[in-house]
């Protein structure tokens, strides 16, 4: 099983707090594995490192086994990392469901008649077909969380990072999140401050808040 | 009829410069014809006209500032103009329209603040009301008083700072999915044979008109 991501020694700082210290995690492909810890133990931060938002003090990172430092790595690293915001109102653009799910895909220049398809696949995996006409900002918060963890799944990302994907979901919702994941083929990190039982057989990593 | 976006807009563009444009009653009458001929075309219901109550509120003023005629003469031209934009414009959905903007090459920067515009100003009104209810379910009553001014200011200098939290936020999402500066459009337009003969009648009637007015005089 080859790697995805590695970081290595990674500090943080967070105005005048160290939220990461001395940070090593390591992904393999089609790993799973769930980053635990409590509110400001640095979940969030660990995922904004990863797609470069957050610049961490010292430390490496690698990405298929190439080392990513410049802009221009993060730029191509994040067209095979999906992050899924803790927010889902920050992270939806567009105004119908169904752009705010082909946006992705546009980018990265799929032809329109795969982008359909692929559009039409996601929204019926996350049950939200009926959805697909609607404003965005119709949606209902169950919705929009559903809506944004389908437009980076439909990505088909090499890593699939989620940072607590579950909050605000009903049973419904979370038996299809949870079902996705489980069957996703490709490298999960789903940060998350409880425990989750159905995702026992998955790899824990625990972060500490101090 | 479903009109293509794009021949929407220039076909009220087209009227609405030369309704606007217009000195003497008779042009701007000249237009009532195509009017109900549009009307008749996408049959719009009388309810979408209620739109114009609120805009004549405002224009009753200018009947107490402007001469009787003038006052008028602008009177009848903005409710013409806002009637073409209810029928042409106002049917169609907001983002079909901007993406048509986007088709019909008006600078990217343009059509983006209005997407943006358009997305963010449902969000901003969100969380006011959400504010708003976190104040009154804690004894808040407007009243024309100093803790009213302050908690409104607060409000405002709140929303202010989530809004500039929420674009970050929208640049990281866009920049996450590979956003390099170009924004994609998932729908795209074709112009049909219906679109053309509508387009082209359009400018026939507007240039009756400036034929008939002797071209500029109208104007003048």
């Amino acid at each position: 099983m080859g790697e995805i991501f590695r970081a290595e020694d990674v500090y943080v700082k967070r105005g005048e707090n160290l939220v990461l210290k001395g940070f090593n995690l390591a992904v393999g492909e089609g790993e799973k594995l769930l980053l635990l810890g409590p509110n400001g133990s640095g979940k969030t931060t660990f995922f904004e490192v990863v797609v470069g938002f957050v610049k961490p003090e010292r430390g490496r990172l690698l990405f298929m086994g190439k080392p990513v430092e410049a802009e221009s790595d993060f730029r191509l690293l994040r067209r095979k990392v999906g992050y899924v915001f803790q927010d889902p109102e920050s992270q939806i653009l567009m105004p119908t469901v169904e752009e705010e799910i082909a946006f992705g895909l546009l980018n990265l220049g799929m032809p329109r008649s795969k982008i359909r398809e692929e559009v039409e696949m996601v929204l019926s995996a996350f049950g939200i077909s009926h959805l697909k006409r609607k404003f965005t900002h119709e949606l209902s918060w169950g919705e929009k969380r559903l809506l944004s963890i389908a437009s980076i799944a439909v990505m088909k990302p090499e890593l699939f990072l989620l940072d607590e994907p579950f909050a605000g979901l009903d049973e419904r919702g979370v038996r299809i999140v949870a079902s996705f994941l489980k069957e996703y083929d490709k490298a999960v990190i789903l940060a998350s401050h409880t425990e989750l039982n159905f995702f026992e057989d998955w790899d824990k990593f625990y972060l500490r808040a101090d | 009829m479903s009109l293509d976006p794009r021949v929407r807009i220039i076909a009220f563009f087209l009227v609405a410069v030369s309704v606007a444009l217009s000195r003497s009653f008779s042009a701007v009458l000249f237009f009532l014809p195509y009017l109900v001929f549009i009307l008749f075309l996408e049959r719009v219901k009388p309810s979408h006209f209620k739109k114009l109550i609120p805009a004549n509120l405002f224009l009753v003023f200018i009947f107490l500032t402007v001469p009787l005629r003038e006052a008028l003469l602008i009177f009848v031209k903005c409710n013409l103009i806002l009637s073409f934009l209810i029928v042409l414009v106002s049917t169609e959905r907001f983002p079909v329209l901007i993406h048509a903007l986007h088709h019909l090459k008006l600078p990217d920067k343009l059509v983006h603040l209005v997407f943006f515009t358009y997305r963010y100003v449902h969000i901003i009104d969100e969380e006011y009301r959400t504010f708003m209810k976190a104040a009154k379910a804690r004894g808040f009553h407007p009243k024309t008083d100093r803790i009213t001014y302050k908690t409104l200011s607060y409000i405002l200098a709140n929303l202010i700072v989530r809004s500039y939290e929420k674009s970050k936020w929208a640049y990281k999402s866009m920049v996450c999915r590979g956003f390099h500066g170009v924004f994609p459009l998932y729908y795209h337009f074709e112009m049909g044979f219906k679109d053309l003969c509508f387009l082209g009648f359009t400018f026939v009637y507007v240039g009756a008109l400036w034929a008939r007015y002797s071209g500029l005089k109208m104007f003048m």
